[in-house]
């Protein structure tokens, strides 16, 4: 029987590599990516059946990049493979349409054994995520304990801004006009109540959406 | 000539495993650790040529635990290799006499060069890291280890950056002026190689000067 295809997307090179040798000798890693746009675009070009993906990841976070995913490439099942280990992260994910969430401090089994079940349609979850699977899955099928409090865009241009990025960078890379980068900084400045970008950055942190330090 | 034996430290096994199968074609694997506090066991215990380690670990941290393993075993050759580029962890692992330091977001083979020059006696920083670094004076000091460290006053405003503060607020907290406000942080940005509210932010954050909200689920103190 043909391999499962794999697509890999971890901000680190490193990291990559490794999992690439985990995975190898029982499925084809057809293709990587260092962030969650590249990610999009490379999801579609090579159609894998699986996708690893990492939260935080530059340029598009993980959560963000997998709710455009299931729309784009609905026939691929993403799994997060994650140093973040609270039970909100595994909610968020699923709500978001993984089909699995493992810890990176797993063993390299249990990740074997997430794909596996993915690619046969199950879903999979870390028992150390904090939370059954059909706990997780029940939290998921609700929107959310209150309406998600910025719009996708918002949270786009948000987590730009908090790497550091000019407005002309914003956009450039969400492919939009200067003043649509403003008027999204506005409406951020309205409902984060402050214009100041280390609290926007803070909010980004705490939201999984950077890394505390630059280059993750 | 045998392998040299290599003890890697990080807290996420699929990230260790990963290592090892980089690793593993040209140097042998003698152990790895999940914490700072085994890691600071095994190295005792095993008494490798080299030690891989990633500064965020739990328990005991990974520049903490390269101190207490150098005490006691000054020969050991360390290469830390962490998500961390800001140069402020840099300048730490070369104080405590860390042989390499490169960022996870460098190729298998950066790693297999950092430990060969590690062993070899000779200093390594990853391309990543030093990149950053646009004045060229400051980018020689960090390559060879000598980083100007920040200072109490510069920490104490980096502080009230992060917190949101103006320079007229930070001003007068400090009971300074705005102008030395505007001159701190310019020598912050300077020291750290990083500028820009955004990234002053993170470094607070990563140097334990300020706490994110876990807001996850909502907007913490502003409200929506």
């Amino acid at each position: 029987m043909k391999r499962p295809r794999l697509l890999l997307a971890d901000e680190h090179q490193m990291v990559r590599e490794g999992l690439q040798r985990i995975l190898e000798p029982e499925f084809e890693v057809v293709g990587e990516a260092g962030d969650g746009r590249s990610l999009l675009l490379a999801a579609q070009r090579l159609r894998p059946d699986v996708a690893l993906l990492e939260i935080t990841m530059p340029l598009l976070n993980g959560i963000d990049a997998a709710r455009q995913l299931r729309k784009l490439c609905p026939h691929t099942k993403l799994i997060f493979l994650t140093a973040h280990a609270g039970r909100e992260y595994a909610i968020e994910a699923f709500r978001a349409g993984a089909a699995g969430f493992v810890l990176k401090r797993s063993k390299p089994e249990e990740l074997l054994g997430a794909v596996r079940a993915a690619f046969q349609g199950k879903h999979y979850l870390s028992p150390d995520a904090g939370l059954s699977l059909a706990e997780v899955l029940r939290e998921a099928r609700h929107a959310g304990p209150e309406k998600p409090p910025l719009t996708p865009r918002q949270r786009e241009v948000l987590q730009l801004v908090a790497e550091g990025r000019s407005n002309k960078e914003v956009a450039t890379i969400l492919n939009i006009s200067l003043k649509g980068v403003e008027f999204h900084k506005s409406a951020l400045a309205r409902k984060l109540g402050t214009n100041r970008i280390s609290e926007w950055t803070l909010y980004a942190i705490g939201q999984g959406l950077v890394f505390r330090s630059r280059g993750g | 000539m045998r392998p040299s034996r290599v003890l890697i430290g990080d807290d996420h096994t699929l990230v260790v495993e990963g290592l090892r199968r980089i690793l593993e074609p040209e140097f042998e694997v003698a152990g790895t650790a999940n914490d700072g506090e085994a890691l600071v066991r095994e190295a005792l215990r095993l008494q490798p040529d080299a030690i891989v380690i990633n500064i965020s670990l739990p328990l005991v941290d990974g520049l903490e635990a390269a101190r207490r393993i150098k005490k006691r075993q000054p020969g050991v050759k360390i290469v830390f290799l962490t998500i961390h580029s800001n140069l402020g962890y840099l300048r730490e692992a070369f104080r405590l006499g860390a042989s390499g330091y490169l960022l996870k977001r460098s190729s298998g083979k950066d790693l297999l060069q950092a430990l060969r020059e590690a062993i070899a006696g000779r200093t390594y920083v990853g391309p990543e890291t030093t990149k950053q670094i646009q004045d060229p004076e400051l980018r020689k000091a960090f390559e060879s280890g000598q980083v100007p460290e920040l200072t109490e006053r510069q920490r104490e405003v980096l502080k009230l950056i992060a917190s949101g503060q103006s320079d007229e607020e930070i001003a007068r907290q400090l009971s300074i002026t705005a102008r030395t406000v505007r001159f701190h942080r310019v020598q912050i940005a300077r020291k750290l190689g990083v500028a820009g509210p955004a990234e002053l932010t993170k470094t607070a954050v990563a140097y334990g000067l300020v706490r994110p909200e876990q807001t996850f689920s909502g907007m913490g103190r502003h409200g929506a």
